[in-house]
């Protein structure tokens, strides 16, 4: 009889383990194809030229190169970085303080609120975020053709990148024990410093890893920027003028129906991809070296 | 948040305690025997009951040592403090006193045998009295160690001098009877030495009385009796 | 209702003089009052909740950290009211090491032992260097870690990670060293190695150790303060408050007879 039981147990697991290998599979089966298929479609575009140049090289007789008449589309790569780097820059700093100041001196009902409307606006679509900057520049705007803008799509990249910073900070800067506040207090370090000396870099990797998170997401939203940078042919020329960004772009040439355009859209795709992927993968080493460091003695 | 209930006094350690206590009392029946054999031995000039008491004194040092033993293992496990450390070092003190009530009885045995003639030790009613009053000393201290009784052992102090005087009395009738005739047997010796053991028993009988006092109180110098030999506490 | 002991002024490092203290409306310890001599190891024991460890946390204003904290009564130390100005002045002169040690995570043993000299704005090194090995040796971790003083402290053993703090704590010089329980989570050879430390230690600093231990307070303390829902019972020379306690309570808990 006991081995009856036994059998039935081995079985009833085989098939729950199987059941669950099957569930993650075709969890993955979008992810994948995903990959696949961008990696497909977008190879067949990307080049050097592809990748740093703003006029596609037209095809003739004497040049024609399997990847011609695609391109370039490095102004929607010079506006990303440029209007995500200025995002970060704004939003990191403001977003980090925002944090230390919730996690360690919010304990009050007003800071529990402040916390509260964080997590609200993390939520808020991005679309609503993009039209929400929009209309602050349409009303402030001194002349029409300054609505649209690289400084308004950073501002909308700020909003969107600002509620996740402010939340990784503040939960890695909880995850700090209380321990490590006492010690410090013990031993007669003021509280401020006991918090940008100690306790920041304790929860240190965290929060730059929320920080690139953040980055990460921020980089591949097209909503905001469709209705604040809207788009610029020539290239980034000011920070009052249009500019070009990656998933905007994507949005345009992918819908065109011209064909050149959508393989183009393809392959921005794909740098958009790898560009996230390198980001996620930065912020795991980063916080796995920081685990190996601390863990030493379990 | 807090405790300090107060949980009954039945504790593993008041057994051990107990089961201490009780081997003292049988180690303290044992050297009475042995001092009332040896005294009796003597009185009756018996070789056989005296070579009885010598034979008597391995149990008694087996006494000794199994007491102390209980007793380290005791401080070892249970680490005690207050009452309970002065008690366990009361236990061993009195153990010791036990042992010296056993070896005076020996002692006395061995006189016997120096000189087994039936009619050597003619009854000497003085150290009669002296067995008698030391011995119930005895008793009595061991009943209040056992106990705690501090009137009891306080009792046992106003009985010593009473025997301290005895043996001054013994000592001065035996130097009298050298004076009168100088060749006298070897028991006079003998008496003003017996005199001597039994003031002995007496003095460690008060020794006990003083280790319940400390036990019971944790004060040990006499000074705590007062004028009227009453303990101050 | 308690025994205390009363010193020569001289002698007085912290006079504690009605002290309660609260958590928010719940009072943990209730006016208490006595004096902690300077130069040697006083213990503080008494049944888990008698106040042990927030009477301890009054003496260096620890305890005002915990929300809803309320102190009342003085504490002087040398003379001075602690809680007359600013707490981080009391806390560089009134040191602690606590039950489970904390030494700062990503910090090696050296940051960690320098840690309060370098925040409080020491910054030559010689003058850190000194300070360091000088902890270390008196926390009886040099020998040990001299090899490896750049490696992160949270690589020690549960026993040294704790004279890591104990280091760190006597690196600032304070005058009083406060333990909280300190050998509580550690083994017997752990513990022996840090109550010898503690032994060292009372010529040059008055210590107040917290322990639940009372063989350890036996073994390491001059006096002892026995603690009793939140009162104070009894405070003597540990020798004869082991031996024969003068309060009954004080009797009844070194008997074991409290649940």
């Amino acid at each position: 009889m006991k081995t009856r039981t036994r059998t039935r147990r081995k079985v009833t697991d085989l098939t729950v383990r199987l059941l669950m290998i099957g569930c993650v599979a075709i969890a993955l089966i979008p992810l994948a194809s995903i990959l696949e298929t961008t990696a497909v479609q977008g190879g067949r575009v990307i080049s050097w030229h592809f990748l740093t140049s703003a006029e596609p090289i037209p095809c003739t007789i004497t040049n024609a190169t399997p990847t011609c008449s695609y391109g370039g589309i490095f102004p929607a790569i010079e506006g990303s970085f440029i209007m995500l780097g200025v995002a970060a820059l704004i939003a990191m700093p403001l977003g980090i303080l925002a944090g230390i100041y919730l996690a360690e001196f919010g304990q009050h009902r007003w800071g529990r609120l402040a916390s509260f409307i964080v997590d609200v606006l993390s939520g808020v679509p991005s679309i609503v975020v993009g039209l929400f900057v929009y209309s602050l520049f349409y009303i402030l705007a001194a002349n029409p053709e300054d609505v649209y803008s690289a400084f308004s799509g950073s501002i909308a990249l700020v909003v969107i990148m600002l509620p996740v910073v402010v939340r990784t900070t503040e939960e890695s800067l909880r995850l700090v024990p209380r321990s490590v506040r006492e010690a410090a207090a013990a031993l007669g370090i003021p509280r401020y410093k006991a918090t940008i000396r100690i306790v920041l870099p304790t929860g240190g990797a965290a929060v730059v890893t929320g920080g690139i998170l953040a980055v990460a997401r921020a980089g591949g939203e097209a909503a905001p920027l469709l209705l604040t940078a809207l788009g610029n042919r020539l290239g980034f020329i000011g920070f009052n003028h249009p500019a070009e960004a990656m998933p905007p772009l994507i949005y345009q040439w992918g819908t065109s129906g011209y064909g050149n355009w959508v393989a183009d859209a393809w392959g921005m795709a794909l740098v958009l991809i790898l560009i996230m992927l390198s980001l996620s993968l930065t912020a795991r080493l980063i916080l796995a070296r920081r685990a190996r460091l601390i863990g030493g003695s379990a | 948040m807090s405790e300090g209930t107060l949980i009954p006094s039945k504790r593993p350690l008041d057994e051990e305690i107990a089961s201490i206590k009780a081997h003292l009392q049988e180690m303290g029946e044992w050297s009475i025997e042995m001092l009332t054999d040896g005294m009796e031995a003597l009185a009756q000039g018996d070789a056989d009951l005296a070579r009885k008491v010598v034979a008597k004194d391995d149990r008694l040092d087996a006494f000794d040592v199994d007491i102390e033993h209980e007793v380290i293992r005791v401080l070892v496990t249970r680490q005690p403090a207050a009452r309970d450390a002065r008690t366990l070092g009361a236990c061993l003190k009195v153990g010791t006193y036990l042992d010296r009530v056993g070896r005076l009885g020996l002692d006395i045995a061995k006189y016997v045998r120096q000189s087994p003639s039936k009619d050597q030790f003619p009854p000497f009613s003085l150290l009669q009295i002296m067995q008698d009053q030391s011995i119930a000393m005895l008793r009595v201290s061991l009943d209040a160690f056992d106990r705690g009784d501090i009137e009891k052992a306080r009792a046992v102090y106003e009985a010593d001098d009473a025997v301290d005087e005895l043996n001054r009395q013994v000592i001065k009738e035996c130097i009298v009877a050298l004076e009168r005739d100088p060749l006298q047997p070897p028991q006079i010796v003998a008496y003003v030495l017996v005199s001597r053991h039994l003031e002995r028993v007496a003095d460690n009988a008060c020794k006990i009385a003083e280790k319940t006092i400390y036990m019971e109180t944790g004060h040990r110098r006499r000074e705590f009796l007062t004028p009227d030999n009453k303990v101050s506490l | 209702m308690s025994s205390v002991v009363e010193f020569p002024d001289a002698r007085v490092k912290i006079r504690i003089q009605e002290v309660s203290a609260y958590y928010r409306t719940q009072r943990a310890i209730e006016k208490i009052s006595m004096q902690i001599p300077s130069g040697t190891v006083t213990a503080i024991i008494g049944p888990s909740g008698c106040g042990k460890s927030t009477l301890i946390r009054c003496l260096n204003r620890m305890h005002e950290v915990s929300p809803g904290a309320r102190v009342e009564g003085r504490v002087l130390l040398d003379g001075e009211d602690i809680y007359a100005g600013d707490p981080v002045d009391v806390r560089r002169r009134v040191g602690m090491v606590f039950q489970k040690a904390n030494p700062f995570p990503t910090m090696t043993i050296y940051q960690n032992v320098a840690a309060g000299l370098r925040l409080n704005g020491e910054r030559h090194h010689d003058v850190l260097d000194k300070a360091v090995i000088r902890s270390l040796k008196q926390a009886a971790l040099w020998d040990e870690v001299k090899e490896k003083v750049h490696l992160p402290g949270a690589q020690l053993s549960g026993g040294q990670q704790q004279r890591l703090c104990i280091a760190r704590a006597l690196a600032v010089e304070p005058e009083v060293l406060l333990m909280d329980e300190p050998c509580s989570a550690l083994d017997p050879i752990a513990t022996a190695k840090i109550e010898t430390l503690i032994a060292s230690l009372k010529e040059q600093y008055t210590v107040v150790i917290v322990t639940h231990n009372m063989q350890q307070a036996a073994r390491v303390a001059e006096y002892t303060s026995f603690l009793y829902l939140g009162h104070l019972i009894e405070f003597g020379k540990t020798a004869e408050m082991f031996e024969t306690p003068k309060e009954p309570l004080t009797e009844q808990y070194l008997t074991g007879r409290f649940g």
